[in-house]
């Protein structure tokens, strides 16, 4: 996933080293889930367990760092001190992977263009302000 | 003490008022709820032997703090999480402690305030930062991606549920004007003197789309008191009692998740599924009442698009249809099923739904003045599945 540098300091992730190899791909351009040794289960977010047969044992497993976008938003007024009040109207949401679990993440968008329910588009790499970044989705418009 | 089937409320109450900045503190909105709630029942405040709450500090008051400041000596004391979701666990948790013996008449109480008013005094202390949480916020927030509070995250959700069933900003809007009509006719009702059309309601602008200020809760601050005792000791006392006919606790499951979301409709790490795949409500056959009985329903209203969820998850009507069906019936006073009488927390005040309960009671009483309904069955709902039916007594 490619770097995409933000206008605005962003807020960071808070990281247990229990869940940082998932922080520190993303720092790789990598969206690396883990997949459950015992059950199978890939997880979302990344945990010490699997949700479904609560076996500590995984292995990593790489996603094809994109996703369809299932339902956005359009902040128009960021709450008192919120590190994004600079970026309004900004549009986050919630996008299907291709393994079809569903994770959150903000539209990086420069333009006003209106993205269709069921676009695909590629995850990147934004910096936050704290020890890890974050991931987002990065509009075609975004270069 | 000896133990009871049947638990019943005797008393019910708030704070003296309602408002955004009451220049009073949690304990002092706390002391005058439970004053009020005494009086209510005409009972001294010695015969409290329970207490039960929800927020505690910093936004309320802990258990053992109002114990000290209110002189209470109880034998049985519950406190749940400093949320807004707890009011049916709170008043079940006090009926099954009169009902088992534990407490002869437990206050639930609990005070809700605003960060307008008296969270001003207490610096940034609060319940902030669930969003960074590795799962998120309980509402769905994600704080690093801009997903900050509860009503960004339910935007999500009413937004999800209008993509996939055709519901508009109208629907939406047809909510926020029934509650605050309802709002007009409740005396301590924070907006009982602010009316509102569907054009008032455009003409505020667009917070985070597709909600506008009307979609939200409002910020304020107050205090309630219920007071619930066994309906033998209830008989004994001033008022006739009301009965805790049902109880049906929180769902939490991974397809429950999202707070303001009922199960299955896709909003949060769950897939979407159909509705009837889930396990439907129990309170009804725990109550011994069929839906078709229920004269008023008071539902958790952080968010006009609640409403839509309590009626799909609640079997009022099928999924995807619940805008059509508050088209077709609606619900104000003379609706076939009458919704929030009070105004809820879009045009009552926010008190945690604890207002709603107060409000159940007061229409099994018959003192709901210009609102009264016609009231023999209520219920309380809310989208994450939590309920209670409240009768007169036999």
């Amino acid at each position: 996933m490619k770097v995409v540098a933000s206008p605005t300091t962003l807020p960071g992730p808070a990281v247990h080293p229990e869940a940082a190899p998932f922080w520190d791909a993303i720092a790789q351009g990598d969206f690396v889930l883990q997949r459950c040794t015992n059950c199978e289960t890939v997880r979302f977010p990344p945990a010490s367990i699997c949700w479904r047969c609560l076996s500590p044992t995984f292995v990593p497993s790489p996603v094809s760092p994109r996703g369809i976008l299932v339902t956005a938003i359009v902040v128009h007024r960021a709450p008192p001190g919120s590190p994004f009040s600079s970026l309004v109207p900004y549009r986050t949401g919630l996008f299907s992977l291709e393994n079809g679990l569903r994770v959150p993440g903000r539209i990086v968008c420069d333009c006003d263009q209106i993205i269709p329910l069921g676009s695909e588009l590629a995850m990147c790499h934004l910096k936050s302000d704290a020890e890890h970044d974050i991931y987002g989705f990065a509009h075609t418009c975004v270069h | 003490m000896s133990p009871s089937t049947v638990a019943c409320i005797v008393g019910a109450a708030t704070s003296d008022s309602l408002g955004f900045d009451l220049g009073k503190s949690a304990l002092t909105l706390q002391a005058e709820a439970l004053r009020n709630a005494l009086q209510d029942a005409g009972i001294e405040k010695h015969l409290v032997d329970g207490l039960a709450t929800s927020h505690g500090a910093p936004r309320g008051v802990d258990y053992d703090e109002f114990v000290l400041f209110a002189g209470l000596d109880v034998q049985w004391v519950t406190q749940l999480w400093s949320h807004g979701r707890w009011a049916a666990t709170t008043v079940a948790s006090a009926a099954l402690a009169v009902m088992a013996g534990l407490a002869s008449c437990v206050a639930v109480i609990d005070t809700t305030t605003s960060a307008r008013g008296y969270a001003r005094h207490r610096g940034r202390e609060s319940a902030e930062g669930e969003g960074f949480r590795d799962g998120g916020g309980g509402h769905g927030e994600w704080n690093v991606h801009g997903i900050e509070t509860p009503g960004e995250a339910t935007a999500l959700v009413a937004q999800r549920y209008m993509d996939k069933y055709g519901a508009t900003t109208d629907d939406l809007g047809a909510i926020a004007v029934t509650s605050r009509a309802h709002a007009q006719r409740n005396p301590m009702a924070v907006m009982r003197d602010k009316e509102m059309t569907l054009d008032d309601y455009y003409r505020e602008p667009v917070q985070v789309e597709p909600f506008r200020r009307a979609d939200f809760c409002l910020s304020s601050e107050g205090a309630t008191c219920l007071l619930v005792t066994t309906l033998e000791r209830a008989r004994e006392m001033r008022k006739a009692p009301i009965v805790i006919a049902g109880m049906e606790g929180i769902r939490a499951s991974r397809d429950d998740h999202i707070m303001f979301a009922r199960p299955g409709l896709g909003v949060g790490l769950q897939e979407e599924r159909s509705l009837n795949q889930f396990k439907p409500p129990r309170i009804y056959e725990r109550a011994g009442r069929s839906r078709d009985e229920i004269d008023g329903l008071y539902v958790y209203d952080s968010f006009t698009s609640n409403l839509w969820m309590v009626l799909e998850r609640f079997g009022f009507c099928n999924e995807g249809e619940a805008a059509g069906y508050i088209n077709q019936f609606g619900f104000d006073l003379t609706s076939k099923v009458p919704i929030n009488t009070n105004g809820g927390l879009l045009s009552e005040g926010f008190l945690s739904g604890y207002g709603h309960l107060v409000e159940m009671t007061r229409q099994l009483r018959g003192e709901a003045g210009d609102r009264q309904i016609n009231a023999e069955v209520l219920q309380w709902a809310t989208p994450r599945g939590d309920s209670l039916i409240f009768t007169k007594a036999a």
